[in-house]
């Protein structure tokens, strides 16, 4: 079974700042996502990708957290952007409707070539 | 929730729910967890959740019994996608979610108690039996 609690990992590749998430993003841990988003956007990343590939599953909460990010990444003239989504993961993304929402690339190696 | 978490996670092993079935119960149920904190109980306190969980041999029925205000989560308005170029305004995107994920969502007000029902079939794996992985819920 594969590692299920919500693990961040940080890397960069040229400018862009990599955000690795694994497990499963909920209502119990989406405020940490919240905060090293956030924290990383206020400290002037321009350009900030969020790779889904081991996201096991996430809820409503942790899209209010992709979509406030987007939003604050905006404001800050940074971009923002998703990539690697699979499985029960994009599924979750069409039934919210959410696919046009994001800027999703679908592996990291396309995101780092059209963003860097 | 993590404690539900690892009940649902022994209950799938224990039974073969299917991953993708189990799964779809976790988010189900942390979406309405999330809906009767915010709308059932908009001033905060102290307050009562009683979730059971029973699973038969081809069905799992998740009951969250909460002591708040009434609200049929039901009737929250569908979404609403913004044309290209507008921006999701947050909000009903948890029930659209809950409503695609289950078989049925009840909801029934007994005893002063709001009694939130959600209900999905599935079909036993026999390769998931005895496979829980309770020790990485969040």
């Amino acid at each position: 079974m594969p590692k299920t609690a919500l693990e961040i990992a940080e890397s960069r590749t040229g400018q862009v700042c990599v955000v690795a998430l694994s497990g499963r993003i909920d209502s119990s841990n989406s405020g940490d996502l919240m905060s090293r988003l956030k924290s990383l956007i206020s400290s002037s990343e321009k350009y900030i990708l969020v790779d889904l590939g081991s996201v096991l599953y996430l809820t409503s909460a942790a899209f209010r957290v992709l979509l406030v990010a987007t939003q604050e990444a905006e404001r800050n003239g940074a971009r923002f952007a998703l990539c690697s989504l699979t499985g029960q993961v994009r599924e979750l993304f069409e039934i919210g409707g959410l696919t046009d929402v994001f800027a999703i690339h679908p592996s990291r190696d396309d995101a780092l070539a059209r963003l860097a | 929730m993590a404690a539900i978490c690892h009940a649902l996670d022994a209950l799938g092993g224990e039974f073969g729910i299917p991953a993708q079935t189990q799964m779809q119960m976790q988010i189900a149920l942390d979406e309405i967890v999330s809906i009767i904190i915010k709308y059932a109980w908009p001033a905060g306190g102290i307050h009562e959740l009683l979730v059971r969980i029973d699973v038969s041999h081809d069905n799992v029925e998740i009951h969250a019994i909460d002591d708040g205000r009434p609200f049929d989560p039901r009737t929250t308005p569908a979404q609403q996608i913004p044309p290209p170029g507008e921006r999701l305004r947050p909000g009903g995107l948890g029930v659209h979610i809950v409503k695609q994920l289950v078989d049925q969502f009840d909801y029934a007000r007994n005893d002063a108690r709001i009694h939130t029902v959600l209900s999905k079939k599935y079909r036993a794996e026999p390769s998931r039996l005895g496979g829980a992985d309770a020790e990485n819920c969040a």
